[in-house]
């Protein structure tokens, strides 16, 4: 395990109101991206502007490599953070061309290694995917182009940590998954250690090699895409991430919990010894099949809406409740149809 | 999306703005008529030595009353704007009040203060002391709406706050600064009564020596078409330094807001010691003096009615001019704004072609231009209040076209996305986030009309009144006792929408921000839908 | 009251005698001139619900009460117009026949003479020409009140002996630097108009030259002048009379320290220039106009101009007022203001010379 780039601990950020960042820690290993994804309010742009030093810290530290940033009266201005940001709409200088832009944070002429300055524009430039646009204007380029010069900005100085703040929200859709595919290959060939903040959960569980998830200032969990999906240590989180089935436990016996869908193995590294009231499954995890006709315990689809890639099926369980699963492209599933749904996989005890 | 594009402006736009600026350019008709009557020897005016020295003297006073200017006002609009030094709601309508003195009361102030003082200096410093505002309050505004996130990606990069100040704000917002500063080159070029007291031998004496000496409207035509020329100068000068970059605010959302310096204890005392001296400077000096006028006087009378119909005078004629003026301004401005077609410079130049004439020549325009045209509204209220949008309108364009340009146009394709009518669409979005710099721009063009005197007394109704008229009247006769009350009155009367203004800007608001609403601030579309 | 310098006694008893002869004629005059005023000939009939529009260059606190006091005596309502008198005369002339004023009441001669040249004054009734003696009229207009050329000067710095009695000492290298005059200022200029027309052009250029290279101090106002002396800032300012009274009523007589000096009549510095009045050529009251303007030339209307702005009455039988010179001894160079119609001329020596 490599030595992590940033490390947050027990952060607490306030206005000088009721804090906004509620003892939140979380960390990032060199060379990968974290995401920190939450909702409006969550508190996660908070986090990244204490990160970035723009915010005094009320408690708490941030450490950026070895270097104590933030915490046990340091606090270290921005400039000396050796942090590059990319806000959301780029923040270009509008009154510097593109290669201008780009070298802001480079000696003018020559960096202290004899590199001249124009040729390291030039290898960001080209590394960005926008070379020979140096002399360009930025009010000239399209809004993607624009998030790329920003963050060849941030990168010019080789910043110990590079901060990305909802930078592709403003884009159209499917730039905005091509760019941040685009973006997280160039750091990781750059070795950048990156904190990406968002509200969109498709976008951290695709791009981010970490998943924190932000839920009313604190960090409710930090993991890998398919741990902090599958295993979500909490409903909220569970449901944050995407769409969850809850099921009451009826009876729970050596790791299995019986519900009315039968018998569902619960995730084994779950240590807790509490008695769990509640399972949560995704919909992918539900397989729904057409049932006879006459079949007592089968449910009765009540809707089904179809995503193309996907189809979200609408079941009503025989004891009234609703449970929502997924299926691969379309399915000749209607409305009234009596189904039987399964279970594949693990559920989590919440 | 916030491509530059060369669409072309809608027509509408362009007919308002093209009236405007006809208007606004009607004396230089005035002048063409007359110096059309004129002889060969009211050219021989133009080639004296003496022209060539006076408008000499005249272009070294231009340029030192800029330079005092931009001095004063940068350090003051920035402490205002950006800084948590404490009262400033008061200091800004301070800041915005010596726009309401008359240069006159200001210069007789300072002669009667220290009556050896004579020269180009002192007069360059009185000078820049009276117009400091014309700079300070577009600056400030454009400071406080300026994008927190360059600055804060500046920082990132690793430039202590002072090169932030240098290399990111100051281009930036260098744009209001020109405009600003194009107002005081063209008042101190049009300005007679503080380089008559202070005794500088600047090209407006020439003019006036021919309206009163000789009476010669021709010769005096001839000699403010050479005023014409360098009003010109100073358009063209302002508009390259002003620079082709940075139209408009590169982005698509509404960006963060401007960050708010704490100052420590120490910084904070300086800044104090700071506003209070230039507001000593600039108002406390000619209010001390008008005050200590009015304690030795030995003819104090007041007339409660007189004093009352100056003022609703003063409060209507302007009120209803800055209306108006607006109506001329804000065509021009979003035109100017918005495209940057060469015609569309040339035709905002050409706004400010009768921006350096003396308040006598527009005066003597107006008479001819409205007997000629409407001579039923000569001499009325209205008539008076059009000579104050003709006049003044200029100052509020500058104003209107910086704010605007700071607002990307894309967020009125965003409003118009969400179903709104273009009108309603340009309104909800750069309207109200512009505004605040057009009600700058709006508030100059007030006090300059409510102090206005060479016009008003051509053009008011037969009995109408205002406060700079009842002031002038009074301090004709050296009864300054009885002035007093006016001159008051005057920065009184000023405070008001001064105030209203600081509040708009958000002078008042509280720095401390809840995380909901920088999140709001941050999302990408910020168009309110009420 | 300001400290005054008289003639030498031996002049001043000449004058004495003859002002013993002429003012018993000139009040004759007056009295068989009296009889026919009433009856003038040809006179417009008086409407007095037709109220009078007065373009005044004078200020509104002098003339707004004179006025209602007019209308109090005559019943004719007046509406009054208040403006700066170069700036006012310019607009009337801008205005032409479109004018709606009847009367014109300026500051200095050679704004009426503007306007006349311009056409714009009617000929006067005879009822006025009779009651202003020629000096200080012309046909189309004529003066109300007197104004005095003096030198003002600074008692701290130039004892009342050192006051220099003739204008054409100002050029000695006694006064370099210290002598303050206001070459743009109509009241300057009608005084060198009158030293061209009483010692010729070619020494009014000379004592202009000497001036200039006697580094005479420039100024825009007579009030400036004037507190400029106060100030000790110069020694000696040339103004005119009544700017003393003006500020003495301000601030107290007891509370200044300029004083003023008249120079020997005759000489070409003691000119009395006039503020005067028109009637509109193209006005639609000029009976209104007139008797306005011959109201104002009554004995109790310049009596209280008098006492109010220590301003010379014009018309027989007023007595000057106290403490200044009588009118006689405050002759300038023998020569009617409305002679001084070659302005153009003075402004073209004055440009020469570089003071304007």
């Amino acid at each position: 395990m490599t030595a992590s780039a940033l490390a947050v601990s027990d952060l607490v950020v306030g206005y000088g109101g009721p804090p906004v960042v509620r003892q939140a820690s979380c960390t990032a290993a060199a060379g990968t991206m974290l995401a920190v994804v939450g909702a409006s309010g969550s508190g996660k742009t908070t986090l990244l502007r204490a990160i970035a030093g723009f915010i005094p810290v009320t408690s708490g530290t941030i450490l950026i490599g070895d270097r104590m940033v933030d915490g046990a009266g340091v606090m270290t201005p921005p400039e000396r953070r050796n942090v590059g940001i990319v806000t959301q709409d780029g923040s270009l200088f509008p009154h510097l061309t593109v290669a201008r832009n780009v070298g802001f944070g480079l000696p003018r002429r020559m960096l202290p290694d004899g590199t001249p300055t124009s040729d390291r524009v030039d290898e960001l430039l080209h590394l960005v995917g926008l070379s020979g646009l140096g002399d360009r204007s930025p009010h000239e380029l399209s809004g993607g182009q624009q998030q790329r010069v920003a963050l060849a900005r941030a990168l010019a100085p080789r910043p110990d940590v590079v901060l990305l703040d909802e930078p592709f929200s403003a884009l159209d859709a499917g730039l905005r998954i091509e760019l941040g595919t685009e973006v997280r290959d160039l750091l990781q060939s750059a070795g950048t250690t990156t904190v990406l903040v968002t509200h969109d959960q498709d976008e951290a569980l695709s791009l981010a090699d970490s998943v924190a998830v932000m839920i009313d200032g604190r960090i409710a969990q930090q993991g890998a895409p398919e741990e902090v999906y599958a295993r979500p240590s909490s409903l909220e989180v569970a449901d944050f991430l995407g769409e969850v089935v809850v099921l009451p436990v009826l009876s729970l016996a050596a790791g299995v919990a019986t519900t009315v869908l039968g018998d569902i193995s619960l995730d084994p590294t779950e240590v807790s010894s509490e008695v769990p009231h509640r399972v949560a499954l995704r919909p992918e995890q539900l397989v729904v099949m057409p049932a006879p006709h006459g079949d007592r315990e089968a449910g009765v689809v009540e809707a089904v809406v179809y995503h193309g890639h996907d189809s979200m099926i609408e079941v009503r369980l025989p004891d009234g409740a609703v449970v929502r699963a997924r299926a691969l492209g379309s399915t000749e599933l209607t409305r009234g149809d009596p189904v039987r749904v399964a279970v594949t996989g693990a559920g989590q005890r919440v | 999306m916030t491509r530059t594009t060369a669409r072309r402006p809608p027509l509408p736009l362009v007919g308002a703005a093209v009236v405007a600026v006809v208007v606004m350019a009607l004396p230089l008709a005035y002048l063409m008529v007359r110096v059309l009557d004129s002889g060969p020897e009211a050219w021989a005016a133009l080639w004296r030595l003496r022209t060539l020295e006076t408008t000499l003297t005249s272009a070294v006073l231009v340029l030192l009353v800029m330079a005092g200017a931009l001095i004063l006002a940068a350090p003051t609009a920035w402490l205002l704007s950006r800084t948590d030094v404490p009262l400033r709601g008061l200091f800004f309508v301070l800041m915005a009040l010596p726009l309401a003195v008359p240069s006159y009361v200001a210069a007789y102030a300072w002669v009667a203060l220290i009556p050896s003082l004579t020269g180009i200096v002192p007069a360059a410093i009185v000078m820049s002391l009276c117009t400091f505002p014309y700079v300070a309050l577009p600056l400030s505004a454009l400071l406080r709406r300026m994008d927190g996130g360059q600055e804060e990606a500046a920082r990132s990069l690793g430039l202590t706050p002072a090169a932030v100040l240098r290399r990111v704000v100051a281009p930036n917002a260098w744009p209001a600064a020109a405009a600003g500063l194009l107002l005081v080159a063209l008042y101190t070029l049009a300005e007679f009564g503080t380089v008559s007291i202070f005794r500088v031998d600047a090209f407006t004496r020439v003019i006036f020596a021919s309206y009163r000496a000789s009476f010669d409207r021709t010769a005096a035509a001839v000699l403010a078409l050479l005023l014409v020329v360098l009003a010109l100068a100073l358009v063209v000068a302002e508009a390259r330094a002003r620079g082709r970059a940075a139209r408009w605010r590169v982005g698509s959302g509404s960006g963060r807001p401007a960050p708010v310096l704490a100052l420590t204890p120490g910084a904070r005392g300086f800044a104090l010691a700071w506003l209070i001296g230039v507001a000593v400077l600039s108002l406390a000096v000619p209010i001390g003096s008008i005050l200590h006028q009015l304690l030795s006087s030995q003819r104090r009378e007041f007339d409660a009615a007189d004093f009352l119909g100056a003022l609703a005078g003063s409060v209507s004629s302007s009120s209803l001019g800055a209306a108006m003026a607006l109506v001329l301004a804000i065509p021009v401005g979003v035109l100017a704004a918005r495209y940057t077609a060469r015609w569309v410079r040339i035709l905002e130049g050409g706004a400010f072609i009768g921006h350096g004439l003396p308040g006598v020549v527009i005066g003597l325009a107006l008479v001819f231009l409205t007997l000629m045209l409407l001579p039923a509204a000569y001499q009325t209220l209205a008539a008076l209040a059009f000579a104050y949008a003709v006049l003044f309108a200029p100052k509020a364009i500058g104003a209107t076209r910086t704010s605007v340009a700071s607002v990307p146009p894309g967020m009125e394709s965003v409003a118009r996305s969400l179903g709104r009518g273009p009108i309603s669409a340009w309104w909800t979005t750069t309207g109200r986030l512009a505004w605040p710099g057009v009600a700058a721009g709006a508030l100059l063009v007030l006090l300059t009309a409510m102090k206005e005197l060479p016009a008003t007394l051509m053009l008011r109704p037969t009995g109408f009144d205002t406060l700079a008229t009842r002031l002038w009247s009074r301090t004709e006769v050296e009864a300054f006792g009885a002035a007093a009350p006016y001159a008051l009155a005057l920065v009184v009367v000023a405070a008001v929408p001064a105030w209203l203004l600081s509040r708009w800007l958000g002078h008042h608001a509280s720095t401390s921000e809840t995380a909901d609403e920088v999140e709001w601030q941050s999302s990408p579309v910020s168009v309110e839908k009420s | 009251m300001p400290h005054v310098r008289r003639a030498r006694s031996a002049a001043r008893l000449g004058r004495a005698a003859s002002l013993a002869v002429i003012l018993p004629a000139a009040l004759l005059l007056a009295a068989c001139s009296g009889s026919t005023s009433e009856s003038s000939e040809a006179a417009p009939t008086l409407d007095t619900s037709e109220s009078v529009v007065v373009y005044s260059g004078r200020s509104e606190d002098l003339v707004a009460p004179l006025l209602e006091r007019f209308t109090v005596e005559t019943g004719i309502p007046v509406e009054v117009r208040y403006g700066d008198t170069a700036e006012l005369a310019a607009q009337l002339i801008e205005e032409g026949d479109a004018s709606s004023a009847d009367i014109y009441f300026g500051q200095d001669a050679g704004a009426m003479g503007a306007l006349d040249a311009a056409g714009m004054c009617a000929p006067l009734p005879d009822a006025i020409s009779d009651a202003v003696p020629s000096v200080y009229r012309s046909e189309n207009w004529t003066g109300i009140t007197g104004r005095a050329r003096v030198i003002a000067y600074d008692p701290k710095q130039v004892p009342v002996e050192e006051v220099p009695t003739s204008v054409l000492q100002l050029t000695d290298p006694r006064w370099k630097g210290q002598v303050a005059i206001a070459p743009t200022n109509g009241s300057f200029q009608a005084f060198v108009t009158a030293m061209r027309v009483a010692m010729g052009d070619d020494a009014t250029r000379e004592w202009l030259q000497g001036m200039v290279d006697n580094d005479a101090q420039v100024f825009e106002k007579n009030s400036q002048i004037r507190d400029a002396v106060d100030a000790g800032t110069v020694q000696l300012g040339l103004i005119n009379h009544y700017y003393w009274y003006q500020k003495a009523a301000e601030v107290g007589a007891e509370n200044m320290n300029v004083q003023l000096a008249f120079t020997e009549p005759g000489d070409a510095g003691t000119l009395v220039n006039v503020a005067g009045a028109c009637v509109i050529a193209g006005s639609d009251n000029p009976a209104g106009g007139a008797a306005l303007v011959e109201w104002m030339l009554e004995p109790e209307t310049q009596q209280w101009f008098v006492d109010e702005t220590f301003e010379y009455p014009l018309v027989e039988g007023v007595a000057a007022p106290a403490g200044v010179p009588v009118l006689s001894d405050v002759t300038g160079p023998d020569i009617a203001l409305a002679e001084l119609e070659d302005l153009p001329g003075t402004l073209a020596m004055l440009q020469d010379v570089g003071l304007t």
